[in-house]
């Protein structure tokens, strides 16, 4: 059976360009940076804003520079040639890295992967239906311990559409990020002076009231204005912060500088523009003293990220073990077993079965796992089970479930093919290439499914260099694959399977239950994500798919003349296969918040989840439990209808008047993705429990209790009393 | 900041200067010993009364090379020996890395380039860098008869590795010598120092 892909609309032709380095520099054979022009949109609509990033591609231990490069190295910059009436705006840096060349050499940079967006704006008399090319000339330095200036001319065409433009498939998504993440101002109130040879600057705002301020960090716009490599010392306000910075030279001049301008960047990755005016720090800057010390300097490691190889391996491991017994992989697996045992007395048969599924189970995981990589490195934000967040992927998973169950209820029969996957697995006939299929099938409908343990290992592969990843998912596909592959080479444990005999039959209708469960939910699942148009749309593709399977076991069980029925049966499937993809077009608008709450089914009163939403939560002095969740999760799921649900939970919650923030990642989330990615996660479900004027939160594992959650809520509720009293300490 | 308290002291304590290391324009400048490419031991003492330019140079960057590929560095150390000013070029650079100068070496370039400085000091272990805070190639100081900076920062006010810069770009270090000539207070005594970073030893 093979999913059925949704035909998109033709997306814009990408021209990457060759970087290439200037004549006369022999140093540079091969150019350190590649770069690319990608766009926001897959069209450019008359009158508005386009925007158009560089991607650069730096070779690993190169970087290249922000818009004050720091004490040495220069800023990329562009050159673009545009159609009459076109204009591109100013770079929309991203937040840099500190980079410390030398002791006393500090550089703000990128390395990597950066995207530079740069905002076109489209003249109102562009014609609807034309296609045009913008062209970047863009020259930039490149640096390890030595540097190289580059330059490179990539070029990207558009078609000029009408109405609203559809996010480009290819890297829209990663445009769209760099500009989410991108500092902007935010309104802060900011002021500098200086003291006894340091330079004192304060900021207040919304946006710095209740947040972890600890290795927050200063860029400035101007390279004289501070010494870079300089400490930045922080002293929290209530409503803010002020830093003591070393003066740069700008401070020696004739006439020292009259405004102070940069990017203060918290180290949750959130960064704010600012502009600061001569003055004393303001009320609300100071007085707190400096912010509890992180668990390492830098980003915050909890400890799922701590995870090393071996751990992680291990977790991963013990994953796929478990996932051998969730609800849609149980049942394909225990009929292939109950079958293999009626070769219990043909040894070379067992294991050539056993070692065939394992070859599927592995073949599938690290295709999955090369999709995760590959996707990661166009800069998608990914993890596991990111395949069920297309809608497409879902109603072909569902129509899957509905074949495999219409088998196991005994509608058709397993013929040889490709076709009867699911019939292969319950029959058990068939020689090596069923085995294998079983094995990709089993993969394919555990999607689905997060087992216990699964969590952290995927968090840390998703973390790590690719072949570490594809080692995690390796070693998940033989966790997964153990208990049949050692069933097929132990003829002792194959003897203890009860014969094949009729029984089998009855077990089979009983395991379909669950099967046509998994269809209902996935269908369940579509209509969250498509709406209910497009459900009708499936239903009557399962409607015919039933049809023709049902066709089908007509024609095996008559043995009668193939032509008329089979071809039925077959017009049938892909009348079947045909309606959702037609359905698709109907698909609601993006990111229903408003529909996250209700489809989280929670009892518990909630709200959407946003840091913004959280910090001021966190200013207010409540305790804030943080639900991460998808429709598509099994375990999420289950975990709102228990321990969720509960009325003693409910209670907790009120009697401590715990926020409940609702965080839905049914469809794509930048926001949800990049905070699941703090945390070490790379999927759902991830429960964070905030106690007030503690900075990092506790997280609560995967498989949650009602006795766990009380506990948790109380826990932090108890930290508010101390809080209150003494310097908050970390969990 | 702790790291730099402590070359600031261990500088204080080898060459007994009585000004605190780092350089503060209009402040007495760094004091400082080195070998030059010819073996010679040279120090700021020595040309006490004369105008000094220090240059910071590794000749396999980029930034360096636009200012010695159009003539734009060799052009600035004539005029300044002409006003009878000291020129000192710095290399900074550690052994095994870019840049380094041996004395040879040293003395190769400056032939080939044309150069005009007074000595090219030797400072591999970037004593004599660190003491000015020197962060780039090329980093630009002068410092007046009296031994005092006047001024530190780039070449000029076009901070990129483009040749065809040099023609429309402010030269900060020949308006400097120009102010000092005309014995007025230099205009722009600090700008943004721009170029690759000095190659120091670890």
């Amino acid at each position: 059976m093979r999913i059925v892909h949704a035909v998109r609309r033709l997306v814009c032709a990408v021209t990457a360009a060759v970087a290439l380095a200037p004549a006369g520099h022999a140093v540079a054979a091969e150019p350190k940076v590649r770069i690319a022009l990608v766009a926001e949109t897959a069209g450019a609509v008359p009158g508005a804003t386009v925007h158009v990033a560089l991607k650069q591609t730096i070779t690993p231990g190169w970087h290249t520079y922000w818009r004050n490069p720091g004490d040495s190295g220069e800023a990329t910059t562009i050159r673009w040639t545009l159609p009459a009436g076109w204009r591109a705006g100013e770079i929309i840096w991203p937040t840099p890295e500190r980079q410390q060349v030398a002791p006393t050499i500090v550089n703000y940079g990128y390395n990597g992967e950066v995207l530079l967006p740069t905002p076109v704006e489209v003249p109102a008399d562009a014609a609807v239906g034309e296609r045009v090319t913008l062209t970047a000339a863009a020259s930039w330095l490149v640096c390890s311990d030595i540097c190289i200036p580059e330059q490179g001319v990539a070029s990207l065409t558009l078609p000029v559409v009408a109405g609203r433009p559809t996010v480009d498939r290819r890297d829209g998504e990663a445009v769209r990020q760099a500009l989410a993440a991108a500092p902007r101002p935010v309104g802060l109130t900011a002021s500098f002076d200086q003291v006894g040879g340091r330079l004192r600057l304060a900021a207040v705002g919304p946006e710095l009231t209740g947040v972890d301020l600890a290795g927050t960090y200063f860029f400035p716009f101007d390279g004289s204005a501070l010494n870079h490599s300089g400490s930045q010392a922080i002293e929290r306000g209530a409503e803010g912060l002020t830093l003591s910075l070393e003066p740069g030279y700008a401070f020696q001049g004739s006439q020292p500088p009259s405004a102070l301008s940069g990017v203060l960047a918290l180290a949750s990755g959130r960064a704010f523009e600012l502009t600061a005016t001569p003055g004393p720090p303001p009320a609300g800057a100071h007085g707190l003293g400096p912010p509890p010390a992180r668990a390492s300097d830098g980003e915050p490691l909890p400890a799922e990220q701590d995870l090393g190889l071996p751990l992680a391996l291990m977790f991963a491991l013990l994953g796929g073990l478990i996932l051998n017994l969730m609800p849609c992989v149980f049942p394909i697996l225990s009929m292939k077993a109950a079958a293999l045992a009626g070769h219990a007395h043909e040894q070379t048969a067992a294991r050539g079965q056993a070692l065939a599924f394992g070859a599927g189970v592995l073949a599938t995981f690290l295709l999955l796992g090369g999709a995760v990589v590959a996707l990661q490195s166009a800069g998608q934000a990914v993890g596991w089970g990111f395949q069920l967040q297309s809608p497409a992927v879902v109603a072909g998973l569902a129509l899957l479930m509905l074949l495999v169950a219409l088998n196991l209820s005994g509608v058709f029969h397993a013929g040889g093919g490709v076709q009867n996957l699911g019939g292969e697995a319950a029959a058990g006939r068939g020689g090596a290439s069923g085995a294998f299929l079983t094995g990709v099938l089993a993969v394919v409908v555990a999607a689905p499914c997060t087992a216990p343990f699964m969590a952290g290992a995927m968090g840390f592969a998703l973390t790590q260099p690719a072949p570490v990843t594809l080692l995690i998912f390796a070693a998940l596909a033989v966790g997964f694959a153990l208990p049949f592959v050692l069933l097929g080479f132990s003829p002792a444990l194959l003897r203890r399977l009860p014969r094949p005999g009729p029984w089998m039959e009855g077990l089979r209708r009983l395991l379909a239950l669950p099967m046509y469960g998994t269809a209902l939910w996935l269908a369940w699942v579509f209509a969250q994500q498509a709406g209910e148009a497009a459900l009708a749309g499936l239903f009557a593709g399962g409607l015919l798919t039933a049809f023709a399977a049902w066709l089908w076991g007509v024609r095996q069980r008559s043995g009668g003349p193939r032509a008329p029925l089979a071809t039925a049966a077959l017009a049938a499937l892909a009348a079947a296969v045909v309606a959702p993809v037609l359905a698709l077009r109907s698909t609601p608008p993006e990111s229903g918040e408003g529909a996250s709450i209700e489809t989280a089914r929670a009892v518990l009163p909630g709200e959407p989840f946003t840091p913004e939403r959280l910090a001021a939560l966190r200013a207010e002095g409540r305790p804030v439990f943080v639900n991460l969740t998808a429709d598509w999760c099994v375990t999420c799921k289950v975990n709102e209808a228990s321990a969720l649900s509960s009325a003693r939970v409910a209670q907790a919650f009120r009697e401590h008047q715990v926020a409940y923030l609702v965080g839905d990642w049914t469809r794509r989330d930048a926001v949800i993705a990049r905070t699941l990615a703090e945390h070490g996660r790379a999927g759902v479900p991830l429960y964070l429990v905030y106690a007030p004027g503690v900075d990092r939160p506790a997280v609560l594992p995967q498989l949650l209790t009602e006795g766990m959650v009380v506990a948790a809520v109380r826990e932090a509720a108890a930290a508010r009393a101390t809080a209150a009293v003494k310097a908050p300490a970390r969990t | 900041m702790n790291r730099r308290a402590l070359i600031a002291a261990a500088l204080t304590a080898a060459f007994a200067a009585p000004a605190a290391a780092a350089p503060v324009i209009n402040q007495p400048a760094p004091a400082f010993s080195a070998v030059d490419a010819d073996g010679k031991t040279r120090s700021l003492k020595e040309f006490r009364g004369r105008t000094v330019v220090l240059e910071w140079v590794n000749e396999g960057c980029p930034y360096v090379r636009k200012h010695y590929d159009t003539g734009n560095m060799q052009k600035l150390q004539k005029l300044a020996r002409q006003d009878g000013a000291v020129w000192l070029t710095v290399a900074s650079s550690a052994p095994e890395m870019q840049g380094h100068f041996t004395p040879e070496r040293a003395k190769t370039f400056v032939r080939e380039r044309g150069g005009s400085p007074t000595a090219v000091l030797l400072d591999p272990e970037g004593k004599v860098g660190k003491a000015y805070d020197a962060r780039v190639t090329p980093h630009m100081y002068v410092i007046d008869r009296a031994g005092r900076l006047v001024y530190m920062g780039g070449v000029d006010d076009k901070p990129t590795a483009a040749k065809e810069d040099v023609r429309f770009a402010r030269n900060h270090v020949a308006a400097a010598l120009a102010d000092l000539r005309a014995g007025r207070p230099v205009a722009t005594p600090v700008s943004r120092p721009y170029g690759c970073s000095v190659k120091y030893a670890g």
